[in-house]
């Protein structure tokens, strides 16, 4: 059976690959290769120092360490601490901040809103650095503790190793949440209104009609950020590092943290192969909940 | 199901385009170093008979990197000196660029692998050092030394130290600009007030002793009994455990061969250590694992909050020039050993700021020059005179050169220096340096005993090197 190919679409065709060729290019070399290198990386040792890249190679070696290394799993708890924060109290905090500025009717709203999304355009770095100060035993926090007679209670916050990796959680809450709220805002503006009124002529209580009116309508809402919260959750760097370095003694540790130290830090074993495995696993969460979530929208848009 | 066609298609190309680039990268890089060897021979042939007709009028830029950004100390004496190299060989210009020690290490990294390295840099030594010396690409500075007498006699007690080996074959891959060396610091008022004195700490026989005049001045209720410090960065580990090794086993190497397989972890030297470094618990303060061994630590010492600090050395002298009110109150000591009648008078020491070169620049002469130079009196005079201990020879009127407030203080610690017994202060291979700090962390929070953790090291050193036969 033969095909006839039709000029025009030949021609379209061509011009829509040149169109896009650019794009993929750059993805391809930036993004792509990049990736497949460092899965390919992880199955080799290698200091980053030696010009002759693949010659040691080592099976599945780094993944089996990886899973007998115990700094890999302190990492692991510290990183699920910081998703279980992200997830549930910024999406909670996010969801509750988003329905008083909709049903509080302020003044203010928008000076509000613009003033809870502000950190949100804060470079991490510079959030790192004002935080780091402001935690440090003679610190703002421990100076405003002394001025209302709770001096007892100043410790350097960041260098607590059972407090560290909350502390820097709730600053990264800090940060996103107004990010999270607006989208929470955005889904509030699109609820049916009609609904509400009658369930509120009916008697229904504020309450009652958030929990059965609201949020089962911006349910898609929620369940978006609590996706993009998870994966932030896991991908979370810049802000850990500035603050702690992923210290004090590895107490404040994530995946990312752990594979900069383990493939780029400064007094670290420079291992890419191993760095490249935690990497790896990384991707690969990061992957399945990413492929959750376009999953999800497909479904929502009936595709 | 469409999702999982499309990640299965992305997969497959990226494996096969990863593998393919990496071959032909691999297959380059060969070819490359081929046609570098066979390039250079032909190049070092025709350098040598050039160079002796040539080299005084060519003018020649040696270009030196090092991670001394921000260092006020370093870039005077460099300056000077390079200014001073370049009057006397007009033909020779010395262009330094100093880098952040945190950058430098990727720095090197890239350089190695695009070959764009200058032709003298530092090495890191506890991480990069060996790895680079692994490669082959390193001139080793052995025969070069050993030809002039005069160069050798230059470096003295620092021929050959740590810091400047490749610690697998013995050779010497760098030089230096100076030597760091750990001596601790204390402060005789401090000390005074709490009713102890200089005398007392220096006359301490053991380490146990030093804990329990550290628990007298707690009991007293002093607020600064403890000895300040850090664990947050990993010299304070190391040098500790190091050092007490060695004042145990009285043999220097004794820590290398336990990092290179030759010895167990589980040796009396190594557990005695790790017991002292699991008892410095009760001496120090209770945020210590957070805090940063060279700024917290040392900046708790200079506030007098602490009466000692464990981690100092000839690059804090520097910052006591502020202070100058309390350089009359400073006395420096090295620690007594852990056991009774271990090596006194020991200390971590190493070459400083190394310098090597690669094994193929058409520069090694003019390079050489300029190395055996920096190891002259005349030099070590204007590194002195910035409060830098050098790593040549010292001029004969050294004291006279040291300036100012910080001139006792400076030469009762190069005088220490002088009379101490070196020992190791860096670990060369970095998987089994990550967990010794790992372990050692892990033993001085109570989390596992001495044996396990060194027993632990053991696993990891036979895993290290059966994957590096």
């Amino acid at each position: 059976m033969s095909k006839n190919i039709n000029p025009y679409n030949l021609k379209h065709g061509i011009e829509s690959i040149s169109w896009i060729l650019p794009s993929i290019i750059l993805f391809g070399i930036f993004l792509i290769y990049p990736i497949g290198f460092s899965v390919v990386l992880s199955f080799f040792k290698w200091n980053g120092y030696s010009k002759d890249i693949f010659s040691n190679f080592v099976g599945f070696s780094n993944y089996i360490y990886l899973f007998k290394d115990p700094i890999f799993w302190v990492s692991f708890k510290n990183t699920l601490i910081v998703v279980f924060v992200l997830v549930v109290f910024m999406t909670g905090i996010a969801l509750f901040s988003a329905l008083i500025i909709f049903f509080g009717n302020f003044k203010l709203n928008n000076l509000t809103r613009a003033i809870i999304f502000f950190p949100g355009i804060i470079s991490q770095i510079i959030i790192g650095l004002v935080f780091r100060r402001i935690l440090a035993l003679d610190g703002g926090l421990n100076q405003l503790l002394s001025l209302i007679g709770l001096k007892k209670f100043a410790i350097a916050w960041l260098n607590a190793p059972n407090l560290v990796i909350w502390i820097v959680a709730f600053v990264l809450v800090w940060q996103w949440i107004g990010y999270i709220m607006i989208i929470f805002y955005a889904a509030l503006q699109n609820i049916d209104h009609e609904l509400l009124d009658a369930a509120f002529i009916d008697g229904a209580s504020l309450q009652g009609a958030i929990f059965k009116i609201v949020v089962p309508q911006i349910r898609y809402a929620i369940f978006l950020s609590a996706v993009l919260n998870f994966i932030g959750g896991f991908r979370s760097f810049n802000l850990i590092w500035i603050m702690t370095n992923g210290g004090p003694a590895h107490a404040s540790e994530v995946f990312t943290t752990y594979m900069y130290n383990v493939a780029f830090g400064q007094y670290g074993p420079s291992n890419m192969g191993y760095g490249s495995a935690i990497a790896v696993i990384l991707a690969i969460i990061v992957v399945i909940f990413a492929v959750i979530r376009i999953k999800f929208f497909k479904e929502i848009e009936g595709v | 199901m469409k999702i999982t066609k499309i990640v299965v298609l992305c997969l497959i190309p990226i494996f096969l385009i990863s593998f393919g680039l990496a071959s032909c990268k691999a297959a380059a890089t060969t070819t490359t170093a081929a046609e570098t060897t066979a390039a250079t021979t032909t190049t070092a042939a025709t350098t040598t008979t050039a160079a002796e007709t040539t080299a005084a009028e060519q003018p020649v830029t040696i270009t030196v990197w090092d991670w001394q950004a921000g260092a006020p100390a370093y870039d005077a004496a460099l300056k000077e000196i390079n200014d001073l190299y370049h009057q006397k060989h007009p033909n020779v210009t010395i262009d330094r660029k100093a880098y952040n020690s945190a950058q430098y290490g990727d720095l090197i990294k890239t350089a190695i692998q695009s070959n764009t390295l200058p032709d003298l840099f530092g090495l890191y030594q506890g991480s990069s050092m060996q790895s680079v010396a692994d490669t082959g690409i390193l001139f080793e500075w052995d025969d070069a030394i050993n030809a002039d007498p005069e160069w050798k006699a230059n470096l003295g007690k620092n021929y050959g130290i740590g810091g400047t080996l490749d610690r697998k074959t013995g050779k010497i891959i760098a030089t230096s600009y100076d030597i760091f060396y750990i001596l601790s610091f204390g402060y005789r008022n401090v000390l005074e007030k709490m009713g102890s004195s200089q005398e007392e700490v220096l006359n301490l026989k053991t380490y146990k002793d030093l804990a329990n005049l550290c628990q007298k001045f707690k009991k007293a209720g002093n607020s600064t009994w403890y000895l300040a410090g850090g664990l947050q960065q990993i010299h304070w580990l190391q040098e500790n455990f190091y050092t007490w090794v060695y004042s145990v086993s009285k043999d220097p190497n004794t820590i290398y061969d336990a990092e290179f397989g030759k010895t167990s972890w589980t040796g009396e030297p190594f557990i005695a250590a790790a017991d002292a470094i699991r008892d410095t618990s009760f001496i120090m303060r209770e945020d210590v694992l957070s805090l940063n061994a060279q700024t917290d630590g040392y900046n708790q010492w200079l506030n007098q909050e602490a009466w000692g600090s464990w981690y100092n050395g000839p690059w804090a002298v520097g910052a006591l020039l502020d202070y100058p009110e309390d350089l009359k109150n400073i006395f420096a000591f090295t620690k007594p050993p852990i056991v009774e009648g271990g090596l006194k008078d020991y200390m971590a020491a190493d070459a400083g700021q190394v310098l090597s070169m690669t094994k193929d620049n058409p520069k090694k002469d003019q390079i050489l020059e300029y190395a055996k130079f920096l190891a002259t009196p005349e030099v070590s005079a204007i590194f002195l005179k910035n409060l830098i201990h050098p790593f040549g020879k010292f001029p004969d009127n050294w004291q006279d050169v040291i300036p100012g407030d910080a001139k006792d203080f400076f030469i009762e610690m190069v005088q220490l220096y002088q009379k101490g017994n070196i020992g190791p202060w860096i670990i060369y291979t970095g998987d089994i340096n990550k967990a010794l700090i790992d372990n050692l962390t892990a033993i001085f929070q109570g989390k596992q005993t001495s044996m396990e953790g060194m027993q632990k090291m053991d696993e990891v050193t036979k895993a290290y090197w059966e994957s590096h036969k």
